[in-house]
């Protein structure tokens, strides 16, 4: 593989630690929130039967 | 399960809370923008950056400043009306006095959202347009509504939206002058009742509530498009005076000075010099000092470097995906502090019986103060993420482009490019967050480990439960000060930035 391909991957790679991580902190500071939506859905559900 | 009569009780109070506090702080917020804009009076560059320290005052410290009211004015006034109309007629004028006490109270703690909104939309707007309003012959009061409001709107509206979440948010005054919303309902049905469906539900509603209001904002905003007229180089700032309109304006200003912000510092200084004496207010005070800065410190510093990542992500990955990840995030800040704590507590204890680690609650509740510092992250994210992702939008993409060019890696750029650029809005991200999270009470509450007191929970603790107003007002003046200076921090911060432009 030449060199500045190398260099692009290595890039490319090191970025997307970035995604990773902006993907992980949006996980665990929603999915908290999703208790309480799921058990207002369940709440619907009730009501429409 | 919750009772409908209760359930019913609830949604009443918290929708008598939501429209009269909106209400006033209207009245107030546009009114006192209005006059600052535009009259010119004795002492008004004073009171234009005077009338923001209320956002000091937590709402909870601001009610229990004003506990002379509840206990020299209105026990007496009620025991008066008890003899001479029966105790019936006493119980609903009590419920009368506490809601339009608490609706005056949480207004002068939380107008500054709307005035600060204000006065950034009105700055917006063209002295021309005021100006052809005079000669089309209106006076400057009937100009604000035909001319000022409408154009302001967007930004009022904004700061409306603020206030109304912190009174959905609110629990240490509503608890303190009796009243019921949701907020203290799930507090009712969590902590006093053990009723773990009942806090659920009421979180539920709760949340559909804010939903409500946020879908009320997008409404009032309207789909008009607002565009500031900037080719007149005049500002909306006509210098009007005349005698009694200085007088007027002045007095006006004055008094709202006056009891959102001298009274009840005056009152908390009174009380804590006349415990100074009686009990020993430095051993009191020590222990929840040292916690509150720590968990302050921890929580704004984690929060800072979440918002860092989340927004350089959203700037080497510009894509809905990641737009809807930052969308995400922000979530917890219109959400109750009530309501973030019984989820994060749900979903630990959950995932812990899930993954058979059984001991991860007590680890995250009680050995430390882990669950909380995470759902500070929940709560707290948007005052960090919105001023840093602005900062980086401020940052030409050619920066980036060019850094790239000379070799440096995406962290490289990040740590020798972007940090640098963004000092500012991290500072200002800071400052915000670091006194939020200090007089956060309702999370700190539920979530906080047993050896943790901070200064807002000893404060709610000393004059709420134990009815020790003296001795809880010192913890309640060292959050105002720590506020008073965050807020003269930022308004510093600004103009050096203005400066520097």
């Amino acid at each position: 593989m030449p060199e500045s391909l190398k260099v692009i991957n290595s890039r490319r790679l090191s970025s997307s630690w970035w995604w990773f991580a902006a993907a992980t902190i949006a996980i665990v500071l929603f999915s908290p929130l999703t208790v309480i939506l799921s058990s207002f859905l369940k709440d619907l559900e009730k009501a429409g039967r | 399960m919750i009772s409908q009569y209760l359930l019913l009780e609830y949604i009443s109070g918290t929708l008598i809370m939501i429209i009269g506090v909106g209400a006033t702080v209207l009245f107030l917020g546009v009114g006192s923008a209005w006059i600052i804009t535009v009259w010119d009076f004795p002492y008004k560059r004073f009171f234009s950056l005077a009338l923001m320290m209320p956002m000091a005052i937590p709402t909870y410290v601001m009610a229990f400043a004003y506990s002379d009211v509840k206990y020299d004015i209105r026990d007496p006034l009620m025991l008066l009306i008890k003899e001479r109309w029966g105790t019936s007629v006493m119980s609903q004028s009590t419920e009368i006095f506490n809601h339009g006490l608490a609706i005056i109270i949480l207004s002068f703690a939380l107008y500054p959202y709307v005035y600060v909104a204000a006065r950034v939309g009105f700055s917006e707007i063209s002295g021309a347009y005021i100006e052809n309003s005079r000669l089309l012959g209106r006076g400057l009061f009937r100009s604000m509504f035909s001319v000022g409001l409408p154009l302001a709107r967007p930004a009022i509206v904004g700061g409306l939206l603020l206030a109304l979440l912190e009174v959905m948010n609110e629990y240490g005054a509503m608890t303190f002058y009796g009243i019921e919303t949701l907020t203290t309902g799930i507090f009712v049905s969590w902590t006093d009742l053990g009723d773990k469906d009942s806090a659920i539900r009421l979180a539920a509603i709760a949340m559909v509530f804010v939903l409500l209001i946020i879908i009320l904002e997008r409404l009032l905003r309207g789909r008009a498009k607002f565009h500031a007229h900037r080719s007149s180089k005049k500002n909306l700032s006509i210098k009007t005076r005349t005698k009694f309109g200085s007088f007027v304006a002045f007095s006006c200003c004055g008094l709202l000075f006056l009891f959102s912000f001298v009274l009840p510092i005056a009152n908390l200084t009174i009380n804590t010099f006349r415990g100074w004496g009686k009990s020993n207010l430095i051993n009191i005070i020590q222990g929840p000092l040292v916690d509150s800065f720590l968990v302050s410190l921890i929580g704004c510093l984690g929060i800072v470097v979440a918002a860092l990542v989340v927004s350089y992500a959203s700037r080497l990955f510009p894509s809905l995906f990641m737009k809807t990840l930052s969308k995400l995030c922000m979530l917890g800040y219109a959400v109750p502090g009530a309501v973030v704590a019984i989820s994060i507590l749900i979903y630990f204890s959950g995932m812990g019986k899930y993954l058979g680690f059984t001991t991860l609650t007590s680890f995250m509740f009680t050995l430390t103060p882990a669950g909380l510092i995470i759902a500070y992250f929940v709560r707290f994210m948007t005052p960090a993420l919105a001023p840093i992702e602005a900062g980086m939008t401020r940052i030409n993409m050619n920066m980036d482009e060019a850094s790239s060019m000379l070799g440096r890696s995406s962290w490289g750029s990040f740590f020798k490019v972007h940090l640098p650029l963004l000092r500012f809005p991290l500072l200002g991200a800071m400052i915000v967050l670091f006194v939020d999270i200090l007089k956060e009470l309702p999370l700190t509450l539920v979530l906080r480990p047993p050896n943790i007191e901070t200064l807002a929970t000893t404060s709610y603790g000393l004059i709420q439960k134990e009815e020790r107003i003296v001795d809880g007002s010192f913890p309640a003046l060292v959050l105002v000060i720590t506020g008073a200076l965050a807020v003269l921090a930022l308004h510093l911060l600004i103009l050096k930035r203005i400066v520097k432009e």
